[in-house]
């Protein structure tokens, strides 16, 4: 993908705080600003709490933002001129959600989970097509014609993952947020729910914000990558370039982590511990870095301001002072 | 090498409304002094049934209907609950996924430390007990542990809750450790702290590890020899080179088959289907409606432990002499 196209979706200094009484202030998403093209996948990982998910549905507007600005394929989110306008975001952005037991309703029927898109939208002219339409979908992800008159209960945790799937393509998006949607699956489903993303992506020409713990499945399935610590993206690049020249010591520390399933490699391997803990993300600092307290690189200038990200490769941008 | 503990034909039943689930169907296993054994499975696949029954914390439904478990050679399964509860904490330990869960969030971490040691060490004095925990505190990695000691588990991170549930498990010196999933609930930088912790404490009281996993890195990470169990049964055990890099049973390859490769854009290849319901286990082979290489033979007997060299067999149809003339 080049860079010298326009953005179809564009996040510029996206902020989403909760108050979490005291006076006090949850900064979940602190001033991030990143782009996702056409067609394109974009992971993000970090660990629980650094805002990963909460990025993800403020980027759709499931959460209001508390400030910043996010433009999809030309037209501010939030900003619609028309409830038209407005109709239209809805339908083209979609999320799958990573609990596919939570995430059904347990009291209606799978044609019903399914059409709910379609009917807000008034996406069909009869009950014939509606019907015809679930099928057509839940035989696209897998599933049967028989199960559309079924409940999510009778269902494996792929299957309704696969739901979940058919669910948001009901209503023709062009992105869609999936948020940790193969974390509660078993290993080999996890590869079928991947290969179908990815399908589904080339036939729809979809775009994807792949939100995810699992880095080597991340790594497979992202054409870029951004890496979230404490609210902020620390470094963003093409996934290839992240894995093989990570530049942020957290990324670092991140990445040499991960087991990897080869006996051999894991003897040899040295991984580089972190110290200490995660902060608590209720009243961080404002002014220095927040990786601080556990980098191992850290000097006197990153408790005195917090790095912006810079372009060091090309397409590479990384928030640390240190890195060059 | 000696072992430590031994399963032989292990079957668990549980009754459910619905009619019983066959859950452990004839698993043998042994476990050697001072080595981790890791046992992989999809869920439901039996792998906690199997360690429960070894704990015999077996939920209420659920009974060993037939097999033995032998720790040193006495076989656990005939043992009152009386004679198990002396047992459980002190020999044999287990430590679960969900850290958060397994300790009482009313009370001291430190108190619940001391709960184990009151139980199983009588003789210890309350000013014995608390040097101890204090000691096991700092063993598992726990920093100011005279402050962490009367903290409660919600002042603790994941992690921390993690290292604290070790440390109850470690505190009467066990000569098995039986962790299941000890990590899936942990960040990946935590979870290289616990491995890394789990590998320490061995090399320092050589306690012997079961650790049940469903993430190939950990258990390429951490084991000395693997058990893969698929349908109720073990299908494949051989040392985690064996395992990974000469795998025999078709379910193993496909597993391993089903991760993407570092830097891998190809297309994955996962296994079809799902796993076998175990209300109604297939006569055969449990993978036989999965597998690549079926054969007649497969969905209708089951196949023996074929070797496959030293201490590496597997149960596929597929290592039969016959079946290469088939």
């Amino acid at each position: 993908m080049g860079t010298e196209q326009t953005p179809f979706l564009e996040v510029r200094h996206l902020k989403k705080y909760f108050h979490v009484g005291r006076g006090k202030v949850l900064r979940a998403v602190d001033d991030v600003s990143f782009h996702i093209n056409k067609g394109e996948t974009f992971g993000l990982v970090g660990e629980s709490g650094c805002g990963k998910s909460t990025l993800g549905r403020t980027v759709i507007h499931l959460y209001e933002p508390t400030s910043g600005e996010i433009t999809f394929d030309g037209i501010k989110v939030g900003e619609e001129t028309s409830q038209e306008q407005r109709h239209l975001l809805t339908r083209r952005m979609q999320m799958i959600f990573q609990d596919p037991y939570a995430s059904l309703n347990p009291r209606r029927k799978v044609i019903d989970i399914v059409a709910e898109g379609m009917d807000a939208h008034h996406l069909y002219a009869s009950e014939e097509e509606r019907r015809e339409t679930v099928i057509r979908l839940l035989e696209r992800v897998g599933l049967q014609k028989e199960h559309a008159d079924r409940f999510p209960h009778e269902f494996s945790g792929g299957q309704r993952q696969r739901i979940g799937i058919a669910r948001a393509l009901a209503v023709q998006p062009d992105f869609i947020v999936c948020d940790e949607p193969i974390s509660a699956l078993d290993v080999s489903i996890q590869a079928q729910v991947v290969n179908l993303l990815e399908d589904l992506q080339k036939e729809h020409g979809l775009t994807y914000l792949f939100i995810a713990h699992d880095l080597s499945m991340v790594r497979h399935i992202s054409d870029r990558i951004g890496v979230m610590y404490m609210g902020a993206l620390v470094e963003v690049a093409p996934a290839e370039e992240l894995f093989e020249h990570p530049m942020h010591p957290y990324t670092q520390a991140l990445l040499s982590a991960i087991p990897l399933p080869d006996p051999d490699v894991e003897k040899k391997r040295s991984r580089i511990m972190l110290n200490g803990s995660v902060p608590s993300p209720i009243s961080l600092p404002e002014n220095e870095c927040r990786f601080c307290s556990r980098c191992p690189v850290k000097s006197d200038v990153c408790k005195k301001s917090r790095p912006e990200l810079r372009e060091l490769r090309p397409g590479h941008f990384v928030a640390c002072h240190e890195a060059d | 090498m000696e072992n430590v503990l031994e399963v032989k034909n292990l079957v668990v039943d549980i009754r459910t409304q619905k009619g019983i689930i066959h859950a452990v169907r004839d698993v043998s296993f042994s476990l050697r002094q001072g080595e981790t054994l890791a046992v992989v499975g999809e869920s439901g696949c039996g792998k906690s049934m199997t360690m429960k029954a070894v704990m015999q914390i077996l939920p209420k439904n659920a009974r060993i209907t037939d097999g033995q478990v032998l720790f040193h050679g006495k076989d656990l399964s005939k043992y009152s609950d009386r004679r198990m509860e002396k047992l459980r904490g002190s020999d044999i330990s287990m430590i679960f996924q969900d850290p958060m869960t397994s300790l009482n969030p009313t009370m001291k971490i430190g108190k619940q430390i001391e709960e184990v040691l009151k139980l199983h060490r009588k003789e210890m004095t309350p000013d014995e007990r608390r040097k101890r925990v204090v000691e096991l505190l700092d063993l598992v990695g726990i920093s100011n542990p005279e402050t962490r000691y009367g903290q409660y588990p919600h002042q603790l991170s994941g992690g921390q809750r993690q290292r604290v549930d070790i440390a109850m498990a470690l505190a009467c010196d066990p000569d098995v450790l039986i962790a299941d999933e000890p990590t899936t609930a942990l960040d990946v930088t935590i979870q290289a702290q616990i491995l890394d912790l789990m590998r320490e404490l061995q090399k320092k009281v050589r306690t012997s590890i079961i650790i049940i996993t469903h993430n190939l890195g950990v258990v390429a990470n951490i084991a000395d020899r693997v058990a893969v169990m698929y349908g109720g049964k073990i299908v494949e055990t051989g040392d985690v080179r064996d395992i990974f890099y000469s795998p025999a049973h078709e379910y193993t390859k496909a597993l391993l088959d089903s991760i993407p490769g570092a830097g891998d854009k190809e297309r994955l290849h996962p296994i079809p289907g799902t796993p076998p319901g175990l209300m109604k286990p297939p006569a055969g082979c449990p993978f036989a409606a999965r597998c690549r290489q079926t054969m007649e033979v497969c969905e209708k007997f089951m196949p023996d432990f074929y070797d496959q060299g030293t201490a590496h067999r597997a149960a596929c149809w597929m290592l039969d002499p016959r079946a290469k003339e088939a």
